[in-house]
């Protein structure tokens, strides 16, 4: 494991250019360039906004916040997810023809969406300081969930990329559940809707703990409590660990079975 | 010093009855074991060994699908053996793919670091390397437009260019020599000559026997997944024609016909196991059949016999000015003759659909022995092939009353005379 982390390591330059590649394809011959990363959350934080604040009616202070603070890391897992998981069989060329270390393909899917979620600061700062929102200290622990939610969201694509490599239909499953998963974490709506009879099962979606964590760092500038600060940490660890362990395990056939 | 070290290495594929990556099978076999379906495994490499020490050059022959393809990707590490170790020292550059990764938006320089990083090098080793690999491209004045402004001559280029300038210690090669024009493809010969004498390894596989015969110092020849004994050029090489040789006559002796080409879906099992075949099949050789001058099917000749040769093809799209052409070798792969539509001064215009070719022997120069035969069908450079059948046919020429000739191959038309000394004959 630790030797493969190393040579990863070893190609990071590849890593690199795999990134700035799928960044400069992206926004290559667009008159807006990167600024439709932007547009993107602003046009659904819009949409969201009139179809829940004032068509529903959910009652939530400072709508537009609690919306974006939940829906950009949510936005970031969904894209890394759909866009890595066939990160491998796409690239069916490269993989029967050249050696690299595998894992490379679907970590720069990720980190290529990491960027674009970091990019979407630009947006969600001057937001916050717009409707008075105080920041504070809280901020200095958000390096700390973005990484976990990284090796969160690294882990899943690598159990996606690498299952799809054997079981296509798994493209077709991921979208429905992610359509799923997205109703049940809270992003439109708070923990407090839901009913106490249901929460413990509710709370066992890893995803209601990464938007509650960011939530509470921007949203409400208070710290995490240590317990959950590990809590989020075990679970960015332990996804990443085995989505590691099982696509390395199935790493061997990929150039048979493409 | 030794750099690759393959030590009883045996590599399994899975043949599927039915491949069962859709759900509906996926659900279907859920009883019999989720996701592996009926399969069975057969061996595609078998019990290999080899050692190859630095600055060897060392190729690899064999048919279609015996494995030495698979041998070389094992190597490249695109593969994992199911048995046995492999052990390599040095960074391995791998020329199977050319231009693998190439993004069509981004420019030829932006293109050169992606596919550079592939191989495995970084930003600064890409940087000392970039005017170098640009250079030897010959593709100066375009390296900063977008590469889908590219032939795809020019692509091969690049991608040659990439893999050939970084600076391994291994490089592995497969069937990519016929890259580019004459010109770009002596450059390549000449950088891997210079590869060789800086000490570098080299493993090539190759259906190019003179490329092979060249360049390599061993020859392995891999046939069913297993290895021939002796690594010897010469002995490996012509150990191979006669394995060829071998089994075409099976091949054509089991056959309810004696054409390996009768129907296209026999054809393509014999393409796999028995002869070489390539091309871009916009046309393709559908039928190839011998006759005598009764116009009767036959397969067996006697030198100075009327000889018809009738090529069925049939033309998927209009093509024009194809090339038809032939070869005649001898049972050890020398070639004795091999002429074509344009040098037969027989051009063809256009072909679409279905249509024949014919070659008309007046009197075969061949002496009694079995003959190889190859067809094919290229563009009008003859760079481009459409279809080539190699060696995909046996003809035979038997004792005859009428030639009595014993010694060499072929019966040339000519006489002898006795000239006595001082005393003319008379003519």
């Amino acid at each position: 494991m630790i030797q493969k982390l190393k040579e990863i390591y070893q190609y990071r330059f590849l890593v690199l250019s795999l990134v700035s590649r799928d960044l400069k394809v992206k926004y290559k011959g667009s008159v807006l360039g990167f600024f439709w990363s932007l547009l993107n959350p602003l046009v659904m934080l819009a949409v969201y906004t009139v179809a829940f604040k004032y068509i529903i009616k959910v009652r939530v202070e400072n709508f537009p916040i609690f919306f974006l603070c939940a829906f950009l890391p949510w936005s970031y897992l969904n894209a890394s997810l759909s866009m890595s998981v066939g990160a491998i069989k796409d690239n069916g060329n490269l993989v029967k023809k050249v050696y690299f270390p595998r894992e490379v393909l679907p970590l720069s899917v990720v980190l290529s969406n990491l960027v674009q979620f970091l990019l979407t600061f630009l947006i969600l700062i001057p937001a916050l300081l717009f409707f008075k929102i105080d920041l504070g200290l809280a901020l200095l622990l958000l390096p700390l969930v973005i990484l976990f939610q990284t090796g969160f969201n690294l882990g899943l694509s690598y159990f996606f990329s690498a299952s799809h490599v054997f079981f296509a239909d798994i493209k077709h499953l991921l979208e429905i559940f992610l359509q799923i998963w997205f109703w049940l974490t809270p992003i439109i709506y708070p923990v407090s809707f839901i009913p106490e009879k249901y929460l413990v099962l509710y709370k066992l979606n890893p995803a209601v703990w990464f938007v509650e964590g960011y939530r509470s760092l921007l949203l409400h500038n208070k710290g995490i409590p240590f317990q959950e600060c590990v809590l989020l940490f075990l679970i960015g660890a332990v996804f990443f660990l085995f989505g590691h362990l099982f696509f390395n395990y199935k790493n061997k056939r990929f150039a048979e079975e493409i | 010093m030794e750099t690759v070290k393959i030590t009883n290495l045996s590599k399994k594929f899975r043949r599927y009855h039915q491949k069962s990556s859709n759900i509906k099978y996926a659900v279907l076999n859920l009883f019999k074991g989720f996701g592996s379906s009926r399969h069975e495994d057969f061996y595609a490499l078998k019990h290999i060994n080899l050692s190859v020490q630095q600055g060897e050059t060392v190729g690899i022959i064999g048919e279609n699908g015996s494995g030495k393809s698979t041998l070389l990707k094992l190597i490249a590490r695109i593969l994992f053996p199911d048995e046995g170790t492999i052990e390599t020292k040095g960074k391995i550059a791998t020329l199977i793919e050319l231009g693998a990764g190439f993004h069509d938006e981004l420019s030829g320089r932006e293109n050169i670091y992606v596919n550079a990083s592939l191989l495995g090098f970084k930003k600064k080793e890409i940087d000392d390397k970039i005017d170098e690999i640009i250079e030897f491209s010959g593709l100066k004045h375009f390296i900063d437009n977008p590469i889908k402004t590219y032939s795809s001559g020019m692509y091969l280029r690049l991608g040659f260019s990439i893999a050939i300038n970084v600076n391994p210690d291994i490089l592995l090669i497969d069937e990519i020599l016929a890259v580019g024009d004459e010109n770009f493809q002596k450059k390549c010969f000449e950088r891997i000559e210079e590869f060789k004498d800086k000490g570098k390894t080299i493993l090539i596989v190759s259906h190019d026997l003179n490329v092979i015969e060249r360049m390599c110092d061993r020859v392995i020849l891999i046939d069913n997944g297993q290895q021939f004994s002796k690594q010897d050029p010469v002995e490996a090489i012509s150990e191979y024609h006669k394995r060829l040789f071998q089994k075409r006559k099976q091949a054509l002796r089991l056959g309810p016909d004696k054409t390996a080409v009768e129907t296209s879906g026999e054809m393509r099992t014999l393409t796999a196991t028995q002869f070489n075949r390539w091309g871009s099949r916009e046309a393709e050789i559908t039928s190839v059949k011998f006759f005598d001058d009764q116009g009767n099917e036959t397969y067996d000749f006697r030198t100075r016999d009327h000889l018809k040769i009738r090529m069925d093809y049939h033309a998927k799209k209009l093509i024009k000015k194809p090339v038809f052409g032939i070869a005649v070798y001898t049972e050890d792969g020398v070639l004795l003759t091999g002429p074509n539509t344009r040098t037969g001064d027989c051009d063809i215009d256009v072909i679409q659909g279905q249509g024949s070719v014919e070659y008309v022997m007046e009197s075969v120069p061949f002496l009694p022995a079995s003959y190889l035969f190859t067809v094919s069908i290229y563009d009008h450079s003859l760079r481009h092939a459409y279809d080539h059948l190699e060696k995909c046919l046996v003809f035979n020429v038997v004792e005859s009353r009428k030639v009595k000739d014993k010694f060499g191959t072929l019966h040339i038309p000519a006489q002898w005379r006795h000239v006595k000394k001082g005393k003319p004959e008379p003519r």
